[in-house]
């Protein structure tokens, strides 16, 4: 009985316990110089929660937002990555982004092993349609029309016990979504503080969408704790990635206040850690306040140093906190130093009948590259693989695999993955054909003159150094851990440009005069035909009493005047 | 074989080769006009390159070919490739030639069957009936109308699958004048693989085959009943071969529901895409029944007693109405006209048909660049023009089928008559 008694003791002191210290959430904000004077920030703020996964737990959340846990005990998701992004990412000057993002929607899930093909299909739309209100976006979009499951490009970078292959994984792109402050709203109440407090206090609407680029970013995973994953943690790292035009600003000196409108007011009662992490590599100027710790970080052949500010102590010191770079010393005009690896992508081709998709990737590393593309190609924009070509200035290259599946009318989008090796220091063409076809006057969307999106493809490598590379390593909770993390490999991924085109367009004000005219035409064949078949050929009695039209208007005429006479 | 005939085949020949060798070669390949999606050679090469990669080509959007034309383009292509134009070139001469003595041989039997009825006819009519010298000048006149007539030329340029069509269409006709019953319902078979149309052909070819037999609608069903199991064993063939039916959909519901609006020159692309969605089935099927079975049976009872006339109205009847017409089927159909020369007098409307054709294969073009290129014209131009193409082959349809009525009554009423009295349907 006393065995018993302890026995229940613990267990509720291990429930109890549990509760408190189960949660863990931080506040991250990374600050770096871009080339050409711009400013990126990224924020990166990480709940992580130790939850049971045999009870349904899942409901009972404290520092995650109910919201995010629910989808994943609904829809029975492993892993769920969300970013919605406005402007282009220039990779060639700016270097590789900490999280590459498609412009507009992009989302992705895995699911859980234990669903059939078609409990995922059902699963997706409902996700989608949950998210769609939850975000404010239009995720309700999200259909088998536009839905891909890549095979070698994305990797569940959750510890789940079973290992998920591509069949879990259903991926899309909006391109067409317009990222604005209604979708900030509610990404912002799904952090455990008020809007009002901590970092998010920094992501005001009104200086956040002035900025050059702009992405928000929910990554939500699951991570085992044991074998059986009866004990799991549920992660959830919302992001937002910000390029500032310092030419907005008047000058190459910059503050947090400057760029946010507003210092910074303090830190998340609920954080356990809330730092601001500069990137001072190279860098010629003065900060105030002075860092109190610099960070060197060596990774993968590259040397970085931040300056980290911890402001759970600045708080204590003064109620507003603004970090400001000041005396900046123009000696230098810095060499822009390309990354390894960058993408281009345009069309090519005159006209509204068939042009030419080109992705054009730059190795600029010694040595070579191995990398695969993926591309996700609507219904309506038929592609011909015959004419897949990746050339090089001296010749051809043969890509080592190629995935495809042939896109279906109002079914299914194109899904194309190559996998090839690019030579050092070179520039690679791929490209491929396509159609301009004509949709039914009801599949345009408003504005169809707008044009319509090409999604933007995908480019996954492994680079063998971390030049230029500051994305956190995959199994990563924080940014910090990034810092003198050398690996033997590192994953990237890069977004290239989605593209416009123009398809053509029939006139939407006339379907009326369009089916009056053809049936009109069809009438032409069916009279002569009916009369011909159903009538036999006689000769006739001419009518005298019949005049043609001429005298018949002659007679009239002639006896209205002799009437008038 | 006639030393004219070769000439012309030597000729066009030529003139096909050094047009395909030309830098215009491409562009032609790529109008809309010649390649509609169901015929062009870009998509043939996509499904052969998909089904040579292991993937099924009919899984996508791309290829609607018969499997059949997808095995022998895959041979063709991965054996002849650089050779392909000359191929078709010479699929296109022999069609030529099938047409030559298919004519050959129709003429021959109006000729005969003319024999046997000359003694009713009216004094006279020697103007319109049918005279020794047609047997060799008509099928010469067909075989030119088809080497030499501009649409075909193009059509065989552009490399489409419509060379192969017509050529399994002439043999169709030299097959079935010649009574060779196997191999016409074969061709036939073949060809409704293909364009899923040419079905409504087994009437007036079951009409040809009972001719002179006794039992006459047991030798018609029989002969439906032959095409039809024919038919479905190629299907069946062709699903082994596969190993799947998903062919089926994607060449037949591909060519019924008319899923690619993409411009042509028929009636089906425009009207579908400004089609109210609730409405599209109810016009689908409309239409798809005027092209096929709706004149069929009123025109059976009209022209029944000469086959190859009802197989030259059918034809050209399909070939007008189809979702995806082209401007080599309607070559083809064509060609077949001169069969049927003795009416020609009779024919009131050829200047307006001849200088709408002409306008309209000047100003379609035209117009389509306009729209897709300098961006100066809209889809309303096209359709307008496409509408009076369909509407001149429709006058020229309509025109023949008279004619061929009021030759048949002038042959027996002669063709002088009372100023006062006039020839009318009643």
């Amino acid at each position: 009985m006393k065995f018993l008694k302890i026995l229940i003791f613990l267990f509720y002191f291990s429930i109890v316990h549990a509760k408190y210290h189960n949660n863990v959430f931080n506040e991250e904000l990374v600050i770096k110089e871009l080339n050409n004077n711009f400013v990126n920030t990224f924020f990166q703020f990480t709940t992580q929660w130790n939850y049971q996964t045999y009870n349904n737990d899942l409901l009972h959340t404290d520092f995650l937002s109910r919201s995010i846990s629910e989808l994943f005990l609904h829809y029975d998701i492993v892993e769920l990555h969300i970013t919605l992004s406005n402007g282009l990412w220039k990779t060639e000057s700016w270097g590789f982004p900490i999280e590459s993002a498609g412009s507009g929607g992009e989302l992705y899930a895995w699911f859980k092993n234990h669903l059939s093909e078609d409990d995922i299909k059902k699963q997706w739309i409902e996700l989608s349609e949950a998210l769609s209100g939850l975000l404010c976006a239009s995720f309700s979009f999200v259909e088998e029309t536009n839905t891909i499951n890549p095979e070698f490009s994305f990797r569940p970078t959750s510890s789940w016990n079973v290992p998920l292959n591509s069949s879990f994984l259903r991926y899309t792109a909006l391109p067409r979504e317009v990222v604005c402050t209604e979708n900030l709203t509610p990404w912002k109440k799904l952090l455990p503080c008020d809007s009002q407090e901590g970092f998010v206090s920094l992501l005001n609407a009104q200086h956040i969408y002035s900025t050059n680029y702009h992405s928000l970013g929910i990554h939500v995973r699951h991570i085992c704790i044991d074998q059986t994953c009866s004990n799991a943690i549920l992660e959830s790292k919302q992001t937002v990635n910000l390029v500032h035009d310092l030419k907005l600003f008047g000058g190459s000196e910059w503050s947090i206040r400057k760029l946010f409108g507003q210092g910074l007011n303090g830190v998340c009662a609920m954080s356990s850690s809330s730092k601001i992490f500069l990137d001072i590599t190279d860098k010629d100027f003065e900060i105030s306040p002075q860092p109190e710790n610099v960070i060197l970080s060596k990774r993968g052949g590259s040397e970085s140093r931040y300056a980290e500010f911890d402001v759970r102590k600045l708080v204590q010191e003064s109620k507003m906190i603004n970090i400001a770079i000041i005396n900046k010393k123009h000696k230098t005009i810095p060499i822009t130093r390309p990354p390894p690896l960058f993408a281009k992508r345009f069309l090519l081709g005159t006209g509204k009948e068939s042009g030419k998709i080109v992705n054009q990737i730059t190795n600029s590393h010694y040595a070579s590259l191995n990398i695969i593309i993926l591309e996700n190609i609507p219904w309506f924009v038929p592609i011909y693989l015959h004419t897949l070509k990746v050339k090089t200035r001296n010749g051809e290259i043969k890509p080592s695999s190629i995935k495809y599946i042939p896109g279906e009318q109002r079914k299914r989008p194109y899904y194309l993955e190559i996998a090839l090796t690019i030579p050092s220091k070179t520039i690679i063409e791929i490209s491929i054909d396509f159609d301009y076809i004509f949709l039914r006057w009801q599949e345009y969307p408003p504005d169809a003159n707008h044009g319509q999106y090409i999604p933007a493809a995908i480019i996954s490598a492994m680079l063998p150094m971390a030049l230029n590379y500051t994305s956190a390593p995959i199994e990563a909770s924080l940014y910090a851990e990034s810092f003198n993390a050398t690996r033997p490999s590192y994953f990237l991924r890069i977004h290239t440009e989605a593209l416009l085109i123009n398809l053509p367009t029939p006139d939407f004000s006339m379907p009326y005069n369009v089916i009056c005219l053809a049936c009109t035409v069809v009438a032409l064949a069916f009279g002569p035909l009916h009369n011909m078949t159903c009538r036999i050929l006689v000769l006739q009695k001419k009518d005298e009493t019949k005049k043609s039209f001429l005298q018949r208007l002659k007679e009239k005429l002639f006896k209205k005047k002799e009437k008038s006479e | 074989m006639n030393k004219k005939l070769l000439y012309s085949l030597l000729i066009s020949g030529a003139i096909r080769y050094f047009i395909s060798i030309s830098k215009y070669s491409r562009s032609i390949e790529n109008h809309v006009e010649i390649s509609t999606p169901l015929n062009s050679f870009k998509r043939l090469k996509e499904g052969v390159f998909l089904y040579d990669n292991g993937i099924d080509p009919y899984d996508g959007d791309i290829f609607h070919e018969s499997p059949f034309i997808l095995i022998a383009a895959n041979f063709l292509l991965k054996n002849f490739g650089e050779f392909i134009s000359l191929i078709l070139i010479i699929i296109d001469l022999l069609s030529a030639v099938f047409i030559y003595y298919g004519s050959k041989s129709i003429s021959k039997r109006n000729y005969e069957r003319q024999q046997l009825e000359v003694s009713t006819y009216a004094k006279g009519t020697e103007e319109i009936q049918f005279s020794k010298s047609d047997i060799d000048n008509i099928p010469f006149i067909c075989a030119f109308a088809y080497l030499f007539n501009p649409y075909s030329i193009l059509n065989c340029v552009g490399q489409t699958t419509t060379v192969w069509s017509n050529f399994l269409l002439s043999v169709v006709i030299y097959s079935m004048s010649k009574n060779m019953k196997f191999i016409c319902l074969l061709a036939l078979a073949f060809e409704t693989q293909k364009n899923f149309y040419p079905f409504v052909l087994i009437v007036p070819i079951a009409l040809a085959f009972s001719e002179n037999d006794k039992s006459k609608n047991l030798k018609r069903i029989i002969t439906v009943v032959t095409f039809a199991s024919i038919f479905g064993l190629l299907n069946y063939i062709a699903f082994t071969y596969m190993g799947n039916w998903k062919f089926l959909d994607s060449t037949f519901g591909f060519i019924i529901h008319c899923r690619d609006l993409t411009p042509n020159i028929g009636l089906f692309w425009y009207f579908f895409t400004e089609m109210f969605d609730h409405f599209r089935e109810l016009f689908l099927y409309t239409f798809q029944l005027n092209t096929t079975i709706l004149y069929l049976f009123p025109l059976t009872f009209t022209f029944k007693e000469s086959p190859e006339f009802l197989l030259t109205i059918l034809l050209s009847l399909v070939t007008i109405f189809s979702s995806y017409p082209c401007i080599g089927a309607i070559a083809f159909y064509m060609s077949l006209i001169p069969l049927w020369k003795r009416c020609s007098p009779f024919m009131s409307h050829n200047f307006i048909v001849i200088a709408t054709f002409i306008v309209t294969s000047i100003l379609g073009p035209t117009v389509y660049h306009l729209w897709m290129y300098a961006n100066s014209a809209n889809a309303n131009f096209y359709f307008g023009v496409t509408l009076v193409f369909c509407t001149s082959q429709i006058f020229l349809l309509t025109d023949l089928c008279f004619a061929y009525l009021k030759r048949k009554f002038c042959l027996t009423n002669g063709v002088t008559f009372d100023k006062t009295m006039k020839l009318s349907l009643e």
